[in-house]
């Protein structure tokens, strides 16, 4: 965990109301693993007075050192506003890696199944990280894309740069499967054999309707959840879950125990 | 002049804590110390205070549990804590490698909780204070309503008064009409000093599905939207208890922390800071060290109570 102020590298609006921004800081990046996250402030003022979580989406590297990160991010209220108002040179306060992150698959464990992430809207954000990193362990990885409309798939260009193979679901048929995405997952899994491991993030009713099908098929689900978070680092306790421990449930923290946890343990079954 | 730093002297006593300068962590914004000492060196802070203590584990509030206002938030935690027991046998080692003062924060829903807190932490090596939770907005019997009562205030500070040793701090809620009857009924029970002051209630709501924003409907605001009022209420207590006094409530700037020395604290607690600017508190030592260096001030004690009012 590193607390740095950093300068914005480059800043890329995306369709609609995403975009990316890019951070050189070789400690958070090369301590950056699929899932994990920053607390970040784009700006100096006290209103609002929090910083962001905002998951890692890629990691940048040159010549095989990772040298930067990039944050991809949604504009839904004042903070993010402020964030897409921010130009290249323009100073951030940045604390980070931050969080659990995704349970890779053990090199033994790696081939016998495949690797699979679903995602809806800006939920997409951790999963080219992931799929990066299971694709060079020489995983199978397949992404499944959801969102409102045509504007609302993210990280399809990331996937086809990374070789990944993916299909995408709009909720208003603009393109890809008409409907949601767990009804693209249900068909795969039924012409697939195995049981595949799924990643999900994204709104919660997709989240569980994932978790559904993951249990209809046997398959182990890890889960990317969000919640508002004022520290990012468990002081605060803020961010709490209800998670099943040894029969009994109790609140954990997202931003430490999370963000990434195992769906059977949400008590969504 | 050369190392200059060095010649001011930040030390401040809290009746027989000493601490190495002002600069304590606010409860309930730090946990127990274990995340925060990943970001900053405990050893060069005054103290901390821990998380509100009860006798049993306490599981806190339903999320959701904070919401975000102009210069401030609001936060309904409900106290979540691991209980005493816990904290002395998992917690408190991890303190006591630490060159700070550690206060813990003490809490119950009867004066009987309150009691078995204080006589479990009495014998913990390694607390150097007691401070009296009186004023948690956020659960529903206990706190609060022992902090908008002098009667209740009174009678809880002397049942712990009589079962410990250690200093007793008690800390004010800001939502009364005259805190300054509640800050005399603690003096007068034995307090040793007084924390001015917790969260005041607020609410906020998603106006567009007219619920409120937090679970519990109202939370308790901090942040920096909280330090004028805490800075007047410093100051009305400050007339009529003679007690050492901690300012707690938006110290964010090294500004807060003068004003609020100037009004007469000894202390304060930098607390939402470390939320949003996790490094503040020990930025803000430094910052101290400076701004006496550059008014010529040899010790932070010239600075406290040193409020200059005109005569009316």
């Amino acid at each position: 965990m590193f607390e740095r102020r950093l300068v914005l590298e480059s800043m890329r609006t995306l369709s609609g109301r995403y975009f990316v921004m890019e951070y050189r800081c070789s400690d958070i990046a090369g301590a950056s693993l699929p899932g994990h996250f920053v607390m970040i402030s784009a700006d100096d003022t006290l209103d609002p007075l929090l910083r962001r979580p905002m998951a890692i989406y890629r990691v940048v590297r040159e010549a095989g050192t990772e040298v930067g990160f990039k944050l991809l991010v949604e504009r839904t209220g004042r903070g993010t506003t402020l964030m897409a108002s921010a130009r290249p040179g323009d100073l951030a306060y940045v604390l980070g890696p931050l969080g659990r992150p995704f349970y890779l698959p053990t090199p033994d464990a790696l081939n016998d199944q495949e690797d699979l992430l679903v995602m809806g809207g800006v939920g997409a954000a951790p999963f080219p990280l992931l799929a990066e990193t299971l694709r060079d362990r020489g995983a199978r990885v397949r992404a499944f894309v959801g969102g409102r409309s045509r504007e609302n798939l993210l990280c399809l260009d990331d996937f086809e740069e990374l070789g990944v193979p993916f299909e995408v679901a709009t909720d208003d048929g603009s393109v890809g499967h008409h409907g949601f995405i767990t009804g693209s997952l249900e068909a795969y899994l039924q012409r697939s054999s195995g049981n595949p491991r799924i990643y999900s993030c994204g709104p919660t009713p997709m989240m569980r309707a994932v978790d559904e099908v993951a249990v209809r098929h046997g398959c182990d689900h890890q889960v990317s959840l969000e919640a508002p978070m004022a520290c990012g680092i468990g002081v605060c306790l803020s961010c709490v879950v209800p998670v099943e421990r040894n029969g009994a449930w109790v609140y954990q923290r997202i931003c430490r125990e999370g963000p990434v946890f195992d769906a059977a343990s949400l008590g969504w079954r | 002049m050369s190392n200059l730093r060095g010649e001011v002297d930040l030390s401040v006593k809290i009746g027989e804590v000493e601490l190495d300068n002002p600069m304590l962590l606010a409860s309930g914004t730090v946990g127990y110390g274990e995340e925060m000492a990943e970001l900053i060196d405990l050893n060069r802070l005054g103290g901390i205070v821990v998380k509100g203590l009860s006798l049993e584990p306490e599981r806190g509030n339903a999320p959701q549990r904070i919401a975000e206002v102009p210069g401030g938030m609001l936060n309904s935690i409900g106290l979540q804590n691991v209980g005493a027991e816990a904290f002395v046998r998992d917690k408190l080692p991890f303190l006591r490698q630490f060159d700070l003062k550690v206060i813990a924060n003490v809490w119950g829903r009867t004066v009987d909780e309150y009691v078995g807190v204080a006589v479990r932490l009495d014998k913990a090596d390694g607390v150097h204070a007691l401070e009296l939770n009186v004023s948690c907005p956020n659960i529903k019997e206990g706190g609060i309503s022992f902090g908008t009562d002098p009667i209740q205030i009174h009678a809880v500070t002397a049942a712990v008064r009589a079962v410990t040793a250690k200093p007793l701090w008690v800390k004010l809620a800001p939502g009364v009409t005259d805190i300054g009857v509640m800050a005399r009924a603690a003096e007068d029970a034995g307090a040793d000093a007084l924390s001015v002051a917790n969260t005041i209630r607020g609410m906020a709501l998603d106006v567009g599905r007219r619920r409120p924003l937090l679970a519990t409907i109202y939370g308790g605001l901090s942040g920096p939207a909280l330090f004028p009022i805490a800075l007047y209420l410093l100051y009305e207590v400050s007339r009529v208890s003679s007690l050492p006094l901690i300012g707690i409530g938006g110290v964010s700037e090294i500004d807060h922390v003068l004003q609020y020395l100037i009004v007469g604290a000894r202390a304060v607690q930098v607390g939402t800071a470390n939320f949003y600017d996790p490094t503040a508190s020990e930025r803000l030592v430094d910052e101290l060290a400076r701004w006496c260096r550059d008014e010529q001030i040899r010790s932070v004690c010239e600075v406290i109570g040193s409020l200059r009012v005109e005569a009316s």
